[in-house]
């Protein structure tokens, strides 16, 4: 049986697990939101077509999600020293978790936002609404649905990466598994970590499903 | 005479691509206050792309949009949004908000244009009332039949109280009776707010329910233009004929002579024409097809017959129902 000190110890980093996970979704969509609604109205057949800045954007969103996961962790460490002070910890992993996370998130935003009705956006124009009042009003209101379950995609994503980032002492279950289940082969524990994982995996993924399907008004 | 609403100066629009498309090529329309104005042709001819020059949802390439009185090409983008909440649009697909419900639909507009909050809530009320659903203000579009969409999309075009309004295909995903209903909703709306309404549709029966005025086009052209009552009565363009046929189709091709299209305008003297030629030229007719029409408040009987095979015959029967003052149009050799 688990004794006292693991028990605690695998509390922490549950909670280290879902502190990073939340914060480094929450800051994703603050960076990629804007970006995923940019790409969408600065298409050639957007509201507001701006052909060079929807290059620009896709290739560096393109770039940034092609650069494995674990490599970015490690190649961005000046940076994370920089803004958080040091580079271990689960602070300092939700820098690299950001950056790899926006323009995923971007995308995922981007292709809910694809998905409205062109004839809504004839419609509001025809109504004299401006790009601004057709992103408030028009795309991100009649996303909503399709925007929260990427949202849940969008974390249980970052919550795989995080777990990843143990492998240089980011914090979290992940660095769990690694430090006692892989380093110092207690399985036990190692199997412990995974089952959090996938529980917790499995109730973020339930909240979205729940929330997009009591948000749609479609049916 | 007062300056028409719309004017229309030689608009073209060409599509760039693999293909050029040229969607107009040089349409001239004026649309006068308070007309109900149907712009009909089959689909391809160029119709909505039309009705998207009026409130340059689609810019022509060449040829001016003037609306009341001013040309759309020289508004700022500004300007031309406060100008777009002159004139209402409804669609085919109704287009409404899916995520909202019936009275935020409505509300959407009048927040876009920057009305007060009580303004909104008043006005909000008075729409539902003059569309007939002041019942379904809280459901959603889901729930509401296609008729009921239809009537939310026509609170939502009048709440900004537009001068014009503009209907693309409005009725096509509607059943015959729901049709109805919503076209004379358009009509009630014309007649009591006076709101100049322009209709898109391929259906002669739309424009023959409450159009004043017609314009045919026909490959992005404007094939002929009038009062409705004239052009159903005599139609001169083979667009025209072929719109105004009852059937819509090419009759099958059955044993016997031409066929003749004969239109009874209110004014002509009801004689017993059939018999009459029947017993004068001693010759049966067949009558393929009878109906009576009321356009613009006017009845008209119209009717297709099958003359004789007699080449000469059916010849003098044609110019003895000319003397008669009627309308007659052979319509054998028109054709899908």
């Amino acid at each position: 049986m688990l004794t006292n000190a693991e028990i605690s110890l695998l509390g922490l980093g549950l909670w280290e697990t879902i502190y990073m996970t939340v914060l480094s979704t929450l800051f994703a969509y603050i960076i990629g939101l804007p970006m995923g609604v940019v790409l969408v109205t600065s298409d050639k057949d957007g509201i507001l077509p701006m052909p060079k800045t929807n290059k620009v954007l896709n290739i560096v969103v393109n770039l940034v999600r092609s650069v494995p996961f674990l490599i970015l962790l490690v190649a961005v460490i000046p940076f994370t020293r920089l803004v958080v002070g040091k580079a271990y910890g689960c602070n300092a992993t939700i820098v690299p978790l950001v950056i790899a996370a926006a323009p995923f998130v971007a995308r995922l935003v981007e292709s809910s936002l694809r998905e409205i009705d062109k004839g809504m956006i004839e419609a509001s124009l025809s109504m004299g609404a401006g790009p601004w009042q057709i992103i408030r009003k028009v795309l991100l209101p009649e996303a909503k649905p399709s925007l929260i379950l990427g949202a849940a995609i969008a974390t249980t994503t970052i919550l795989g990466y995080s777990a990843m980032a143990g492998f240089v002492g980011g914090g979290g279950l992940g660095t769990i598994a690694i430090n006692y289940g892989y380093y110092r082969y207690q399985t036990g524990i190692m199997l412990i970590t995974v089952v959090l994982l996938v529980v917790v995996v499995q109730i973020f993924q339930e909240i979205g499903d729940r929330l997009a399907v009591r948000s749609d008004k479609r049916k | 005479m007062e300056t028409p609403i719309i004017q229309l100066q030689n608009l073209s629009k060409t599509y760039m691509g693999a293909n050029e498309v040229n969607a107009l090529c040089g349409v001239s329309i004026n649309i006068n206050r308070g007309d109900i104005f149907g712009i009909i042709g089959m689909s391809g001819a160029g119709k909505s792309t039309l009705v998207r020059c009026i409130n340059f949802l689609e810019k022509p390439t060449t040829g001016t949009v003037i609306i009341d009185g001013e040309d759309l090409s020289q508004l700022s983008e500004k300007d031309l949004r406060k100008k777009r909440q002159e004139m209402g649009m409804i669609f085919q697909q109704f287009n409404l908000l899916m995520q909202s419900n019936v009275m935020q639909n409505i509300h959407f507009p009048m927040e876009i244009a920057g009305f007060p909050k009580d303004k909104i809530k008043e006005r909000t009320a008075e729409l539902l009332e003059i569309v007939g659903l002041a019942d379904k203000a809280n459901a959603y579009p889901a729930q509401l039949s296609g008729g009921q969409k239809q009537r939310v999309a026509i609170a939502r075009a009048l709440a900004t109280s537009p001068k014009l309004m503009l209907c693309d295909e409005a009725t096509s995903a509607l059943d015959p009776t729901t049709t109805r209903s919503i076209l004379s909703l358009l009509k009630d709306i014309n007649n009591r707010l006076g709101i100049t309404i322009v209709i898109i549709t391929h259906e002669m029966a739309v424009i023959e329910e409450i159009c004043s005025h017609v314009a045919i086009i026909d490959n992005g052209l404007i094939a002929e233009m009038g009062p409705v009552g004239e052009i159903f009565s005599r139609p001169k363009s083979a667009a025209a004929q072929k719109l105004v046929f009852p059937t819509g189709k090419k009759m099958a091709e059955a044993a016997g002579g031409k066929l003749c299209r004969v239109v009874f305008d209110g004014s002509a003297t009801y004689q017993p024409i059939i018999s009459t030629i029947a017993l004068e030229f001693r010759a049966q007719i067949n009558i393929i097809y009878a109906n009576v029409k009321e356009i613009e408040g006017k009845s008209f009987g119209e009717m297709v017959l099958r003359l004789p095979p007699d080449e000469q015959l059916s010849e003098k029967m044609i110019r003895y129902l000319r003397a008669l003052d009627l309308t007659v149009e052979e319509v054998s050799d028109y054709a899908d």
